[in-house]
């Protein structure tokens, strides 16, 4: 693909980002979303997150295929599981993610591979 | 959100040297990253772009990795709808994953006790902060590129920074269910092509919540 084509691809993708996240935004006042609908629109976010984190922690993606396989990983797994802890006890953000990542790279370091 | 950053800087870092690694070149990662600003779907469709696929591929391949960004534009929708329609437009650009979890958290519902102009500047410091620290990881990363090593444990960064929003979040009944349906639907779904998994347990996600919120109050009357 020329640098050009490369562009226009770029430029629809941009297109296409923008469009998605403003859609219902740029509808205004004329769209009307029903009170119980967005209630339960707040439960949206916190999925799409844990559908985010879960292939990062328990699969590994083959980068031709594009397909996840399940796979133990240690040192993602015992990071996350300690960052929730983290989470849970501390409530701080900044504790569980350093804390996470010194978990998570003390594993890889000393762990053997597997 | 300034405490989010560090997750977010690094996990910006870790995407633009991803992409800068796949064999775009620093202007054309800038270039992409300002124009289309949306992390994980540039990765998921530079492959296609390489590959020289018909570009209503890489953009249908955009459209539905973003696709849960139309359900977040609905509940934005309420709280925004008396601003001119360029201002609406600029606040879906700067719509992304993490200001818009600290924003619905905060702001779940409109209500006559909100003042507008404050619900405004939450969300423009909310997103105008995930914005600048993203583009500060890509400076970082065209600037320094393969300076950075490996062993920091870098990459994980993004998913503990996550985990810092998904955690507080899951506060009730409801909520638990809710989680817990989307994680089964993301295992269930997870080799669907063009990354169905994440709309899937997102509508799993929000339907657990209706049917758990309906047998609950049953239950307690």
């Amino acid at each position: 693909m020329n640098e050009f084509h490369m562009w226009l691809a770029f430029i629809g993708l941009g297109i296409v980002t923008l469009c998605t996240r403003s859609f219902f935004l740029l509808l205004g006042a004329r769209f009307q979303l029903p009170a119980s609908v967005q209630e339960y629109l707040k439960y949206a976010p916190i999925a799409a997150l844990i559908a985010i984190v879960i292939p990062e922690v328990f699969y590994i993606r083959d980068p031709t295929t594009t397909l996840y396989t399940f796979q133990w990983q240690w040192p993602q797994l015992i990071a996350t599981i300690s960052a929730v802890l983290t989470c849970v006890i501390t409530k701080s953000v900044l504790i569980t993610i350093f804390g996470g990542i010194a978990v998570y790279s003390l594993l890889k370091i000393f762990l053997p591979v597997i | 959100m300034l405490e989010l950053s560090v997750g977010l800087f690094a996990w910006s870092v870790v995407t633009n040297l991803a992409i800068l690694k796949m064999g775009l070149g620093p202007w054309e990662t800038v270039g992409m990253t300002t124009m289309i600003y949306a992390g994980s779907s540039q990765i998921a469709v530079l492959p296609l772009i390489f590959a020289e696929y018909p570009f209503w591929t890489i953009w249908i391949t955009a459209l539905i990795i973003n696709i849960r960004f139309l359900l977040f534009s609905a509940s934005l929708q309420p709280h925004f709808k008396h601003l001119p329609i360029h201002q609406r437009m600029t606040l879906g650009y700067f719509n992304g994953d993490m200001s818009y979890v600290r924003f619905i958290a905060k702001y779940p519902q409109p209500s006559p006790l909100h003042n507008k102009q404050d619900v405004l500047n939450f969300f423009l410091g909310a997103s105008l902060t995930n914005w600048v620290v993203w583009q500060s990881g890509l400076v970082v990363a065209v600037v320094f590129g393969s300076q950075i090593p490996n062993s920091w444990g870098l990459e994980f960064a993004g998913t503990l920074a996550l985990v810092t929003l998904i955690i507080p979040s899951i506060k009730s009944p409801t909520a638990i269910l809710s989680a817990l349906a989307a994680i089964a639907t993301c295992i269930l779904t997870i080799n669907l092509p063009y990354r169905l998994a994440i709309i899937c347990s997102v509508i799993a996600g929000i339907i657990t919540a209706m049917v758990s919120d309906k047998v609950l109050k049953k239950g307690s009357q």
